[in-house]
């Protein structure tokens, strides 16, 4: 039986040992063309990266060479990318916001970032809500009773905040992406609506309107009114100055109905922050 | 805690590895859980005890707990809330907790986000830990009702906590042109709990 099978399997290992034998001249490892290769892993390590480079993500530790290396979006190190500002940057947009003196769009360039968005949004958050308590604790003192605050007013600064600086700049570029314009770019849109909301952290520390202790309820409202009027002219002129020019790329009409919508979000907001965060000497009037 | 030396570098046990730890009474157990957060509260609270600063902080990047935060953070919500308006200590006792995770959440995020080396659990140990003076500031508002009286108290207890966890965190390894954008976040934490035992 076994004598049968090596018989039998005898022509089949002949040709193995010719394919070996092919296999065994074949083998040429050629020219050795190994050199060193110079990665410039040193490069922009230190500074921010220059524009116009295939900016993925700073290199943060020696294993990553390669700067074409496709990142999950489930990394930190994906987001990093829109976060690669440095303080002066932020100051700077800040500062642009509050006072256009040049087009916002030119100056974060193409490097639009998510930090000053949700850090100005919180700050909003936080400082609407503290002088909205201050302003109350004031009022209540001048009145003689004892302030309890409202920990609710928190979750509604975080709710509209949030929720304006997220939502509309979404809305408004899928609104643009449905007419086609070319120059809607959704990260541009997120950070123009972030640092708008900058001009409300001066107007609500204004709002607080210390002149209550002396019983001026009056004038104090008409601080509030003046200073939330003034927020909603600095930002809507900051707003409709930059996104003029993308919105002028779709139709005439569209771009105008656009505008008119961008404005009256903008007003529902300004009148949101003045009628729940600032309305403690309406009731008082009213009472 | 042991302390080996193996080529040169100093290795550290986390935890209680000598001795038997199944014979011993519960309570000897549990203590030795309350003195290791004990020590981690001196080290953020007062970082120059030890002459030697950087091995002193250098310990807690490397051992992390949250039993400190947890604590702290529950009796800060608790005095928060009992001294709450009548219809509200179950939102200001929950609103308050989910707000110091969410926010310790978002601040180490942020400092990852910037380029920072620190590791996630530590910086939220850290940030954990230096919460610590605001549970005094919080019981404080339970027995001074006056809030002019209050707040220069919690201004000075914000302030530690500030300096505290900015001493230990040292910039979380953010490059040099970032360090206020990883920091203002802590600011804004800290400040905001501080005018709430305020406002109370």
């Amino acid at each position: 039986m076994a004598a049968s099978t090596a018989a039998s399997n005898s022509p089949s290992r002949r040709d193995y040992d010719t394919l070996i034998d092919v296999d065994a001249e074949g083998v040429d490892l050629g020219e050795t063309d190994l050199e060193f290769h110079d990665f410039h892993t040193g490069d922009n390590i230190h500074g921010k990266i220059p524009a116009g480079q295939n900016r993925l993500y700073e290199p943060p530790s020696a294993f990553e060479n390669d700067p074409n290396r496709p990142v999950s979006i489930w990394t930190v190190h994906f987001y990093a990318q829109f976060f690669n500002v440095e303080t002066s940057d932020v100051l700077q947009r800040c500062l642009y916001a509050l006072y256009p003196r040049v087009s916002f769009v030119d100056t974060i360039g193409d490097n639009p970032d998510l930090y000053g968005p949700f850090w100005i949004a919180s700050t909003v958050i936080l400082v609407l809500f503290f002088s909205s308590t201050l302003a109350g604790a004031i009022a209540s003192h001048v009145a003689g009773m004892r302030y309890e605050y409202n920990f609710a007013l928190l979750s509604a600064a975080a709710a509209l905040m949030y929720g304006y600086t997220f939502i509309v700049p979404i809305v408004l570029w899928g609104v643009l992406k449905w007419y086609r314009s070319e120059h809607a770019r959704l990260l541009e849109c997120v950070t123009l609506y972030g640092y708008a909301n900058t001009i409300w952290v001066p107007v609500a520390l204004v709002s607080i309107s210390p002149i209550e202790i002396f019983n001026f309820p009056t004038v104090s409202n008409v601080v509030r009114w003046v200073s939330a009027a003034v927020g909603f002219a600095v930002s809507t002129t900051f707003l409709v100055r930059n996104l003029y020019p993308v919105l002028n790329s779709t139709e005439a009409k569209t771009s105008r109905i656009l505008l008119v919508a961008v404005v009256l979000a903008h007003m529902a907001l300004a009148f949101v922050v003045k009628l729940v965060f600032f309305a403690y000497s309406i009731d008082d009037n009213s009472d | 805690m042991n302390t080996n030396t193996l080529a040169g570098d100093q290795i550290q046990d986390r935890r209680f590895s000598g001795g038997d730890t199944l014979n011993e009474p519960v309570l000897e157990t549990l203590m030795r859980d309350v003195r290791a957060v004990g020590r981690r509260v001196k080290q953020v609270l007062y970082p120059k005890v030890d002459a030697n600063v950087d091995v002193e902080s250098g310990q807690i990047i490397r051992e992390w707990d949250l039993w400190g935060p947890l604590v702290f953070c529950l009796f800060l919500s608790l005095a928060l809330s009992i001294s709450a308006p009548a219809q509200q200590t179950s939102l200001v006792f929950s609103g308050v907790f989910a707000f110091v995770w969410i926010a310790e959440a978002f601040v180490t995020l942020n400092i990852k986000l910037l380029g920072g080396s620190i590791s996630f659990f530590h910086a939220i140990c850290i940030l954990g830990y230096a919460l610590f003076p605001l549970v005094p500031g919080a019981i404080l508002s339970l027995a001074v009702k006056s809030m002019i009286i209050r707040f220069p108290i919690d201004v000075a207890l914000v302030a530690w906590s500030l300096f505290a966890s900015m001493r230990t965190l040292k910039g979380a390894g953010v490059r040099e042109g970032r360090v206020v954008l990883a920091m203002y976040p802590v600011w804004l934490f800290y400040g905001w709990l501080g005018w709430l035992c305020v406002i109370t």
